[in-house]
């Protein structure tokens, strides 16, 4: 009996409220061992069995739009009805199961494109309810995942009846989510990633209207969405006119208007920024053609030995690695402080590598666990560990350019994979040169050998390979 | 229970779509305004043609005139 209870407590799954999953109060999305589930209070509940009859759901999932949602009939499995009520609290009516998006982003992780990607297929969800007589109660960006690169929107307990005359809830949270910080970077050339990450409510139409000039904001759709509407902001009184508005009726045919009309501006903007050192460098590599085919052989065998589940590369540039270790892995994030390079992986692999999610991130200072109780939005160090890790020609811009102790790269390291290849790059190297070459040289333990002593410390080396034609050398390790 | 709006709508948002639907809907009258008085000066005469007219072209008002 005693053995028994202890074989079930071991067994059964904790369940766990996702820790950003708190502001709407007509359910919540639960954590039960690696199943993503989301549970309904009556009314709410009452909504979903009206979509799923109606074929709103089946339609909207069948065209790749929204995440699908499995039912848990509450007969055949009441033990997690009552597991998910304790825990949350909360009247539970209905439990669905969602497949898992394998790799968590926001959109200060995203570049450009990604980023408007995501803002037409709001937009795309939006207009596909409202014709079917519902509509989506808001519209933040956090509702959205990319699944590779491909976006898909992941809050179906947004999805609500339309009332007929009643204007859109989410038209001012889509433009400060979406179409400002997309306006501020097609129209200034300003990059909207650190504003979203500091900012995580977007940025609202009077700040962005001070940052535009004249000619900018006489633009038909920046001039209504975003001057128009400050103003408009200004000067009534929430309260008051939210009533006063309410009773004025906003037909459906206005409001499918207005989402066509934004969509229109979104697909005609496009993004201003500076070419960047990154963009050509897959291009024009420092090192013989030799040294670069022998390491792309490399890392494609040892990723293939391997089949990691998910595998991350770290400083991927326009991904060349990311794209060769696809082939082998099951999922890649692709992650690079360089907004263009990004931008450029997200374009090379939409409709060809269904498995690569590319990722705007600053290693020397990667997302933080921040939002509510510096909980609600994790950090990247809280979405891993990776299975498999790539860091190549990484090290010499961290701790040469970032005076990072190659110790503390080595602990780094281990916090966020069990495995992976690092190139060390010597300081002979014309690269490392450049580097030096606008800076004092510090670092006299930036040496291979004390490399190898730092990923010692942390992981066993499994080989060491030097690229032929090159000074360089690939680390293969693994944890301890 | 009603649903709860627990998102900040915001005034002018709201407002903004109020007066974008009239303004649309002026739109909208307007053009039916010009076109009924355009048709009213200028009464179209069908076109002479020998290509083959469609069933939705015989079914507008004008294409039985001859």
């Amino acid at each position: 009996m005693t053995l028994a209870t202890d074989v079930r407590r071991e067994t059964a799954p904790e369940i766990r409220l996702d820790p950003g999953s708190f502001r709407d109060p007509s359910g919540g999305v639960i954590h039960c061992g690696g199943r993503i589930l989301r549970y309904y209070n009556h009314h709410a509940a009452e909504g979903f069995h009206r979509l799923s009859a109606e074929g709103v759901l089946r339609d909207l999932e069948a065209s790749g739009l929204i995440v699908g949602s499995q039912p848990i009939e509450p007969r055949s499995d009441p033990a997690l009805y009552a597991a998910v009520s304790a825990e949350t609290r909360a009247d539970v009516a209905l439990i669905v199961e969602h497949p898992r998006v394998p790799f968590i982003s926001y959109a200060y992780d995203w570049p450009f494109e990604m980023l408007r990607t995501a803002a037409v297929h709001q937009l795309d969800v939006l207009e596909v309810a409202l014709e079917r007589g519902y509509t989506v109660k808001d519209a933040t960006s956090y509702n959205l995942q990319f699944r590779g690169p491909e976006p898909v929107f992941i809050d179906v307990a947004s999805l609500e009846p339309h009332v007929e005359g009643k204007p859109w809830a989410g038209y001012a949270q889509f433009c400060r989510m979406f179409l400002n910080p997309l306006l501020l970077q097609a129209l200034r050339g300003v990059s909207y990633q650190p504003w979203l990450r500091h900012s995580v409510e977007g940025i609202d139409a009077a700040t962005l209207s001070r940052l535009l000039g004249l000619k900018n904001k006489m633009r038909p759709g920046v001039f209504v969405h975003v001057v128009l509407q400050a103003w408009l902001n200004r000067r009534f009184s929430a309260g008051l006119t939210l009533q006063r508005a309410a009773a004025r009726p906003v037909p459906m045919s206005a409001t499918l208007g207005l989402v066509r009309g934004m969509r229109k501006l979104l697909v005609a903007l496009n993004q201003r920024r500076d070419k960047t050192t990154w963009v050509d460098y897959e291009a024009h590599l420092p090192y013989a053609a030799e040294a670069r085919a022998a390491k792309e052989r490399y890392v494609e065998e040892a990723v293939q030995a391997v089949q990691p589940a998910m595998l991350w590369d770290l400083g991927c540039n326009q991904g060349l690695y990311s794209t060769i270790a696809a082939r082998h892995a099951g999922y890649v994030v692709a992650m690079d402080f360089d907004e263009a390079a990004v931008g450029g992986l997200y374009e090379k692999v939409r409709g060809s590598h269904d498995n690569v999610l590319p990722l705007v991130m600053d290693l020397m200072n990667p997302d933080p666990d921040q939002g509510w109780a510096q909980s609600e939005r994790r950090g990247l160090a809280a979405r891993g560990p990776a299975d498999f890790v790539l860091g190549l020609a990484l090290v010499h811009h961290l701790s040469i350019s970032g005076n990072v102790p190659l110790r503390k790269f080595g602990e780094w390291l281990s916090a966020i994979t069990h495995a992976g290849i690092v190139e060390f790059v010597p300081k002979s190297d014309p690269m490392v040169q450049r580097l030096l070459s606008t800076r004092p040289d510090v670092h006299t333990d930036y040496t291979a050998e004390a490399f190898e002593s730092a990923l010692s410390a942390r992981f066993r080396i499994a080989e060491r390979y030097p690229l032929p034609g090159s000074e360089r050398i690939l680390y293969r390790f693994i944890g301890r | 229970m009603p649903p709860i709006l627990y998102v900040d709508a915001t005034s002018g948002g709201m407002v903004l779509q109020v007066l974008l639907s009239g303004f649309v809907g002026g739109i909208v009258v307007m053009k039916l305004f010009w076109s009924n008085l355009v048709s009213a000066i200028f009464p179209q005469r069908k076109p002479e043609t020998d290509a083959p007219a469609t069933t939705d072209s015989m079914e507008e008002p004008g294409a039985t005139v001859s």
